[in-house]
């Protein structure tokens, strides 16, 4: 995986898959450092579950011939090895909420990427499931909610050929408006 | 861009078009499991969604699943059309996505150097 939103977008695809309803992303920079956190309230683990999902040989996708689950025990990796933390939580019947932070100026750190593309995915093609973002740096705030956007539109699917371009847009420019800055 | 700004066009486009819910004539799918993601599906997805929004194909519905287990040839995009059989496309780019609106969506011509079987 090469960079850190495509990661959130395969966490949040975890979390849907668990029959979240509403998916938090929460993200925090500061000079030195990027924090994410992702908050799902789906069916959550237990404990002897959330062991096996840092296992890279373990997945819950039962369906498939390999039974290989990559995508947290890798993130785990990349991170700790560029000076980051990594950490999960979670409840069975509660939701899961994964913690980490990367050290910008680690020369082994991933780079944030496409965050938009993630956030406008993630709100356009997922039937049932709401999604949070909240963007925290220099004390200023955005937050972009899919149901605020859903309610505008009446409830129309975000991912309608007449409307998603204008989801689009409304992401990034939101996004954009914080990102651009240099952080302090 | 502000919410209110989105209201706005919401309302513009209520008086000038009949805004509905398309009736989807062709459904794609498109893999996101991790094996998906990280070969490239997101850019994949996100090419077809802006495609469809730029032609304004309101018969067209762009969905996903989870990894359908065809790893090595992700991304992948599994093609339901009414009355037809369903199609899979793979190995593909956001060039080649966008190929495939314009060639199989548009102009009802599967695309066949992309496909991966029929069945």
């Amino acid at each position: 995986m090469r960079d850190l939103s495509l990661h959130i977008l395969d966490i949040a695809e975890n979390s849907i898959r668990a029959k979240a309803k509403l998916v938090q992303i929460n993200f925090y920079e500061d000079k030195d450092e990027m924090r994410f956190e992702i908050i799902d309230d789906g069916f959550g683990m237990d404990e002897e579950l959330l062991k096996m999902v840092l296992d890279p040989f373990f997945t819950t996708k039962d369906e498939r011939k390999k039974k290989f689950g990559l995508g947290l025990p890798l993130l785990k990796q990349n991170v700790e090895q560029s000076d980051g933390k990594f950490k999960i939580e979670s409840k069975k019947g509660a939701g899961t909420k994964v913690f980490f932070s990367v050290n910008k100026n680690h020369i082994d750190a991933l780079p944030l990427g496409n965050l938009e593309e993630t956030l406008w995915i993630l709100m356009t093609v997922y039937d049932g499931v709401d999604i949070v973002f909240t963007y925290e740096k220099n004390g200023s705030k955005v937050k972009i909610d899919s149901r605020e956007l859903k309610e505008i539109f009446n409830g129309m699917n975000l991912g309608d050929p007449q409307i998603t371009g204008y989801i689009k847009q409304f992401i990034k420019e939101n996004l954009n408006s914080i990102k651009n800055q240099e952080a302090l | 861009m502000k919410l209110e700004d989105l209201k706005k066009i919401r309302e513009k486009m209520e008086k000038e078009t009949n805004l509905r819910e398309g009736k989807g004539r062709i459904k794609a799918v498109v893999g996101m499991g991790t094996c998906g993601i990280a070969a490239g599906a997101r850019e994949v997805l996100s090419a077809l969604l802006d495609e469809i929004s730029k032609r304004n194909l309101t018969d067209i519905v762009i969905t996903q699943s989870g990894c359908r287990g065809l790893c090595d040839r992700e991304p992948i995009v599994d093609v339901y059309e009414e009355g037809k059989e369903m199609i899979t496309y793979g190995n593909l780019t956001p060039e080649k996505a966008r190929r495939i609106v314009a060639e199989h969506f548009v102009n009802g011509n599967i695309v066949k150097d992309l496909l991966v079987s029929s069945k």
